[in-house]
């Protein structure tokens, strides 16, 4: 790993993660490892100074963004409270109603969610993809990826009117969220999982899945029984007699799930080419050993590439995450009311003519809005090392 | 086959049991209209969700909601008059947040699939495109057209019909740092003579945002002849194009010579124009009242001493000559409700108390005449005011999109130095000219 | 019972998640089916169809890990192309948006073809409706009746017809007759006046308010209405139609045109019933178009204009090339960043990792207008910090002091001695570029020091025109440079993980070989991170070629370019410059000529990629997989 002095290293030292520091001569240390955080502090200069303008402006009464002065000449944290004004707990999601024009809050909750959600499907739709590629055998697998990674240099200047029109006429099929009764939904449910478990119980699947089964009726079973009772006893519980269960969400103009749909659209692209040389570097070997003790591909897929893949996984979450919370055209086109609006069309709404921005307030949601960023990144960026060192060694 | 015939059987008994299950919700699944979402307004509590008033029956014919687009600044006063509107004919009026400059975008695609608003307010220029596209529906004033001024009723016409209810008009004036500048200049040479005399004592005499932004150097070109489309007193001719006439370029002239001399600095920017403004760095700024609100806080913060507007100064002996916008409210000709959407325009918004209070949250000059009177005290609404009457409203004819970055260019060339005053205009009237085509 | 045991749970999941599915699609045709939404009809059920002979055949079962993701690519990446190819085929620019049938709507019954009567245009207006029968059973003809007062004091009462309905040839009012109606038409106004109907006027205000069993609508009543009061007119005798304007007046006019579906054409009343034909896409009356038009299948008229157009060749070139230049460099650069700090970063042993590396994320992290905009002010040739620093006025500042000046020189001093302390053991140890390197930064600390002590800086005013208004060089310079930061997090992510797949036993191999460090880069490390990155790297480059905002917030274009008959800018990259063309020329608002302009891009880049891919085979046939 790091590049060090032939012979001037013991085997002692190397294993010792994190303590060798002591170890290590001012000069060594100096060449092995100080010279890295110099040239870590030098990029991370490069790469902040502007935004040390940006909270420079946010703090400066004056509202303006191109300041030569570094330190304004007066500073207030104005900015800030008026991004929060009007905004108090509430119960439910979000948990915050706000009563300003721009409740930044709220576009950093919708955001958030949006591109968690999305982020997570689209990995989950290129990890499959990127399986198909690296492991299966089937004529056109190259074509066929290149034909993906085409397809999405496709400049889509003209993508949002048309799934403008197609999320206007999907809204027109499926405008209303589709409710039904919990009888409906608990009589098939329970019927289908003691199918399911009974299917289980003389069948030779593996024991997990038996499990799996016989959970499933279980927990149909119970829904029943609570749908029965709510029947029975509605006076006692009125609200279980009357519950209705969403079982597909309204997708339409205006809405997060339309948008999240239309995210996923990005999902099988250039993330899966890397997920595929990812992939490609883990040796079959492991594979094969696990087919002779009879896994399916499914099971070598979720119990042996994904773990060992979860660096490049991570790194491809983040980067999707990134992509989805910043994005802003599509939703300033499918999104128009201003309660539902993400975080990069409510920025948008302070800068609605370069006469009448205001910077101040946009600089002071653009430091908020980069802390969601950070907080997801440094929880999961200790999970992006570790990868394939010991897994080869077995 | 042979091996999934089982399957299918299954299949089809299973798909049965699903498509019954939900088949009885096809009354939950069908088409819903698109305007049936709870009106969802962005301020205070008072005006949310359609209430059911007492009086009227309601009907599966009842309204649907009136929908408004209106910009930030203006939302409130906008929802305010649409509680009044909903207490006075139990019509709900949703009232919607949309950047202004992109209202005109959303409405010409989204009017005709029956998605625009059917109240929207927008600048008059924007007229052309819409008119063209039939998206606009003319707003008949009648009689009520001697309340406001005829400058504003004309920027709102196209080809005769009257498209816009205004409520604002602007134009650029001159601002100026009182504690370096006491009086106003008359003339440009006076405003170069006090630069002269300031020096260096100040960073940046005249503030101007340079780059290719046509709209604040219109007066160079106008005020000495030069024009954009002919007009002849009910419309603008495409095929006239008076950006390289005599009068122009003598304009432009004058406006290179500034360059030259150094009073006018290219790296000023708009940012950087009321940048400096506002920290006391500049004497003299040329812009328009929608800056009026950043001024009074920077003079309330204390970074600037002193302000005071006036008229653009003459331009060699000619009256400065600005570009002159009106704001008005204007229907969507694919509204399902267009009389209501008028009696909306025309009885609740077009009163003098609106139209003050639009004025105060904008600080542009009234378009309504009684309203304008009762500001008219305000030193900056006479300015501004004086300024807009010696104005020239922008054409509002859907050619006038292949003059902004012609013309832009031209100022541009300006001040990168790479070609004279008459080389630019020529190629910029040229390049018009032939998009035009 | 053997069939159960036949079949694993991934067969049951299959067989009920297919299931599913087909039973959605089976209660969705009956909708579709009343919307007449034929497309989607078709599209649907051969999708479902696809599905499931994806799921149910054995040949296929490698393309089922692909279905739920090319089920997305299809519906929100596929269905766009589509439909750009179908704007590309018509004529879609302002004046021809709307369809056909909208755009005779709007001139035949659109407020702004009417032609109002000479004399008091508008009159007030009032509804009545019968009480007796309820809202919702109310028949806006039958039911409603209207009464529409002049200025003039002219009463006109009588039942509305719906604008759709035909006009009648004769038609006939309740009431009232009016002096001023000519006598042609005086006979069908019916009575004298409204009291002859019963009217009863309580409050003395001239409106009764009631006829004839008929009450008159309050404003509250006017939801009840609304539907159908921009449908509803009322045919005077002599005097036009009355349309409604507001709830409570109305317009006396005509309208100036009526369709005549047999020719195609439109009449037009105005000017003696001459005939508009229809002629490429609208109506033309006396060799003038009336507006709206409206879109049209234009076939490749569109392909061949920019092909064609002048406009668009003669720069074409120029801008091709320094388009390719700013995404090549944009993406090497970013590379280069990128990879050099994750391998910098790279070493277990360095605390504060996690800290470095969450920092670097932010420029690609942060939203890119503002910071972009930042950059602008940064860059400003005047007033910006980053011209201030570069002329250093602080550097003469400093020459000039006095105690500083000595401070400094004692400082650098010192930092020259460590320099050729370092040099002296690079030089023991054969390290030919490392001494060379620190001998020639200790030669510039000492010109530094002799600078400070003796001669001193002078202010020199650099002014590099960045932006504002840029110059042909340094505007590049500054496009390439921001875009560079911007982008380069994005790389330096990518190879952070890549760097795990690269086992530490070839390292420690090649290393036990004797290669020295950057051996051990450039041989080992370098070209299995190249293997695995090269896609990326073209499909930054297909991103970054069309990656207009950055530049279009920075210089919005660039400095113009002198000497062409089209207005394009030094930074102007293909798709901006044809994007302006489009929206600039004619009457603006060209969507199907960008359109089309959006296929020549894509077919420049795609060619550009293609041939990448093959040289990206190549690699990986050289340096395959492990």
């Amino acid at each position: 790993m790091a590049a060090s002095d032939p012979g001037a290293t013991t085997a002692v030292e190397l294993t010792r993660v994190g303590k060798t520091r002591r170890h290590m001569s001012p000069r060594r240390y100096f060449r092995e490892i100080g010279w890295r955080h110099l040239v870590g502090l030098v990029a991370l200069a490069f790469a902040l100074f502007p935004l040390a303008w940006v909270i420079s402006s946010s703090i400066n009464t004056v509202d303006t963004l191109t300041t030569a002065r570094f330190i304004p000449k007066s500073t207030t944290f104005n900015n800030y409270a008026k991004l929060f004004e009007g905004c108090s707990w509430d119960a439910g999601l979000p948990p915050f109603k706000c009563a300003n024009t721009t409740p930044m809050p709220i576009f950093l909750w919708n955001s958030v969610k949006i591109a968690l959600i999305a982020a997570t499907i689209q990995l989950a739709l290129s990890a499959l993809a990127a399986y198909s590629f690296a492991r299966l055998r089937w004529r056109g697998r190259r074509i066929g990826l290149i034909a993906i990674l085409l397809i999405q240099m496709f400049p889509q200047f003209l993508a949002f009117v048309a799934l403008f029109l197609l999320l206007d006429t999907l809204g027109q099929t499926f405008g209303t969220a589709t409710q039904v009764s919990l009888w409906v939904v608990a009589v098939p449910l329970a019927a289908i999982t003691a199918l399911v478990a009974l299917v289980a119980s003389r069948s030779d699947w593996q024991r997990s899945a038996k499990r799996s089964a016989y959970i499933a009726a279980g927990v149909g079973g119970a829904v029943l029984a609570w749908a029965l009772i709510g029947q029975f006893a509605d006076t006692v519980w009125p609200f279980v007699a009357n519950y209705q269960v969403t079982i597909f969400p309204r997708i339409s103009l205006g809405t997060h799930t339309g948008l999240v749909l239309v995210y996923l659209g990005g999902a099988i692209g250039v993330n899966t080419w890397l997920l595929k040389g990812f992939m490609d570097s883990i040796p079959t070997s492991l594979d094969e050993a696990a087919k002779v003790d009879g896994a399916s591909e499914w099971d070598v897929f979720s119990k042996i590439i994904v773990p060992l893949a979860r660096p490049i996984l991570i790194v491809v979450f983040i980067l999707t995450f990134v992509g989805l919370y910043n994005e802003y055209i599509l939703a300033s086109v499918l999104i128009r009311d201003v309660q539902q609006f993400t975080y990069a069309t409510g920025l948008a709404l302070f800068v609605e003519s370069e006469y009448a921005a205001k910077w101040g307030q946009l600089s002071a949601a653009a430091v908020l809005g980069t802390m969601p960023i950070l907080v997801i990144y440094w929880t999961l960026q200790d999970r992006i090392v570790g990868g394939l060192s010991g897994a080869v060694k077995g | 086959m042979r091996k999934h015939w089982k399957v299918l059987v299954g299949l089809v008994l299973v798909l049965g049991l699903v498509a019954a299950a939900c088949g009885d919700d096809a009354a939950t699944t069908t088409a819903a209209p698109t305007t049936t979402a709870a009106p969802t307004t962005t301020a205070a509590p008072t005006t949310t969700a359609a209430p059911t008033t007492t009086a009227a029956p309601t009907t599966t014919a009842a309204a649907a909601p009136l929908l408004v687009w209106a910009d930030e600044t203006r939302v409130p006063i906008i929802e305010a008059v649409a509680a009044e509107f909903q207490a006075a004919t139990g019509v709900p009026v949703q009232v919607e947040l949309v950047g202004f400059g992109d209202i005109r975008a959303n409405m010409v695609q989204q009017a005709p699939l029956g998605e625009g608003a059917d109240v929207f307010i927008g600048a008059h220029d924007w007229i052309g495109e819409l008119v063209v596209n039939g998206v606009v529906e003319p707003i008949e004033l009648g009689g009520r057209a001697a309340e406001f001024f005829n400058v504003a009723l004309d920027a709102f016409s196209y080809d005769g019909k009257r498209y816009g209810l205004p409520y604002a008009i602007e134009a650029i004036g001159l601002y100026r740092n009182t504690d370096l500048v006491p009086d106003a200049p008359e003339t440009f040479e006076d405003l170069l003579a006090i630069c002269d005399e300031l020096g260096d004592t100040v960073d940046q005499c005249l503030a101007l945002p340079a780059g290719g932004d046509a709209y604040h150097h219109y007066p160079f070109l106008a005020s000495t002849g030069g024009y954009i489309f002919a007009w002849d007193g009910t419309s603008y001719d495409p095929a006239d194009v008076g950006l390289d006439t005599a009068g122009a370029i003598a304009g432009f002239e004058f406006f290179d010579g500034l360059v030259k001399d150094g009073y006018i600095d290219p790296a000023v920017d708009y940012g950087v124009m009321t940048n400096l403004f506002y920290n006391n760095q500049a004497a003299f700024m040329w812009t328009g009242p929608w800056a009026l609100p950043d001024v009074k806080a920077a003079v309330a913060a204390g970074t600037l001493s002193g302000y005071a507007t006036s008229p653009l100064p003459d331009i060699l002996d000619n009256t400065a000559t600005p570009f002159v916008g009106v704001q008005g409210f204007m229907v969507n000709a694919f509204s399902e409700q267009k009389a209501l959407a008028q009696t909306f325009v025309l009885d609740y918004i077009a009163t003098v108390d609106v139209m003050t209070q639009l004025y105060e949250v904008g600080l542009r000059a009234p378009a309504h005449i009684d309203a304008f009177n009762a500001v008219a005290a305000d030193p900056d609404v006479q300015a501004f005011g004086e300024s807009a009457s010696a104005g020239n409203p922008m054409p509002n004819i859907p050619e006038m999109s292949s003059v902004w970055g012609a013309l832009g260019d031209a100022v541009q060339a300006i001040y990168t130095q790479s070609a004279d005053a008459a080389t630019a205009l020529a190629t910029a009237a040229a390049a018009v000219r032939e998009a035009i085509g | 019972m053997s069939f159960f045991r036949r079949h694993g749970p991934g067969w049951w999941i299959r067989f009920f998640g297919l299931a599913l599915l087909d039973g959605i699609v089976i209660a969705l045709i009956p909708t579709l089916w009343e919307q007449r939404a034929t497309v989607a009809l078709v599209c649907i059920l051969v999708g479902a169809a696809g599905i499931n002979y994806i799921f149910l055949s054995s040949r296929t079962i490698p393309i089922r890990w692909l279905v739920p993701g090319l089920f997305f690519l299809a519906l929100m990446m596929l269905w766009p192309i589509v439909f750009t190819v179908y704007i590309a085929l018509t004529n879609w620019s302002t004046g021809n948006f709307i369809t056909k049938d909208q755009a005779i709507d709007r001139l035949t019954e659109g407020g702004a073809y009417l032609i109002e009567t000479e004399d008091s245009p508008l009159a007030a207006m009032y509804l009545y409706r019968d009480p007796s029968i309820p809202t919702t059973r109310l028949d806006p003809i039958a039911d409603l009746k209207l009464l529409v007062v002049t200025d003039l004091g002219e009463f006109f009462y009588g039942s509305p017809r719906l604008r759709t309905a035909p006009a009648p040839d004769e038609p006939e009012l309740e009431c009232c007759v009016s002096p001023r109606v000519d006598e042609e038409h005086a006979a069908r106004l019916g009575a004298e006046s409204l009291a002859e109907l019963n009217a009863v006027d309580e409050d003395g205000d001239g409106i009764p308010e009631t006829i004839g069993g008929h009450a008159k609508l309050r404003l509250l009543d006017i939801g009840t209405v609304s539907g159908v009061l921009d449908q509803l007119v009322l045919d005077v005798p002599g005097r036009g139609q009355a349309r409604a304007r507001t709830f409570s007046s109305a317009v006396l006019a005509e309208q100036r045109f009526v369709y005549d579906r047999a020719r195609d054409a439109l009449i037009d009343r105005l000017n003696d019933d001459a005939l508009c034909p229809a002629q490429g896409a609208s109506f033309v009356c006396a060799e003038r178009r009336v507006d709206p038009g409206w879109r049209e299948f234009q076939g490749f008229d569109n392909f061949t204009r920019i092909v064609g157009d002048e406009r668009i060749r003669t720069p074409f070139l120029r801008i091709f090339v320094w388009n390719v230049i700013f995404a090549a460099a944009v993406v090497l650069l970013q590379l280069s960043l990128g990879m050099a700090l994750a391998l910098t970063l790279d070493d277990r042993r360095m605390k504060g990792r996690g800290l470095y590396r969450s920092l670097l994320l932010i420029p690609w992290a942060a939203p890119g207008f503002i910071v972009i905009l930042v950059w602008r002010g940064l860059l400003n040739p005047s007033f910006g910090p980053v011209n201030n620093q570069l002329e250093a006025r602080w550097l003469a500042d400093l020459s000039r002091s006095t105690w500083p000046r000595w401070l400094v020189a004692v400082a650098l001093v010192a930092c020259a001695a460590v320099l050729i302390w370092m040099a002296s053991g690079m030089l023991r140890r054969r390290r030919w570029f490392a001494t060379f390197f620190s001998l020639v930064g200790a030669a510039v600390v000492a010109w530094f020091v002799y600078k400070i002590l003796g001669p001193g800086f002078a202010v020199r005013n650099v002014g590099i025109p960045w932006v504002q208004p840029g110059d042909w060089f340094w505007s590049k310079v500054a496009v390439i440079v921001v875009t560079m930061w911007q982008g380069f997090p994005y790389f330096f992510l990518i190879c952070t993980g890549a760097l795990q797949a690269i086992p530490s036993e070839m390292k420690e191999a090649a290393k036990v070989d004797g290669a020295s460090p950057f051996q051990v880069f450039w041989k080992v490390t370098f070209p299995l991170l190249m293997v695995g990155i090269a896609p990326l790297l073209i499909a930054s480059f297909a991103f970054n070629f069309n990656a207009f905002v950055n530049i279009f917030l920075l210089t919005a274009g660039g400095p113009p370019v002198a000497g062409y008959a089209v207005p394009f800018g030094e930074t102007d990259i293909l798709i901006s410059f044809v994007f302006n063309l489009a929206v600039e020329s004619g009457r603006g608002g060209q969507y199907a000529l960008a359109a089309a302009a959006t296929f020549f891009i894509f077919f420049i880049v795609a060619t550009i990629s293609a041939i990448s891919f093959r040289f990206t085979r190549r690699l990986e046939e050289i340096y395959g997989s492990l």
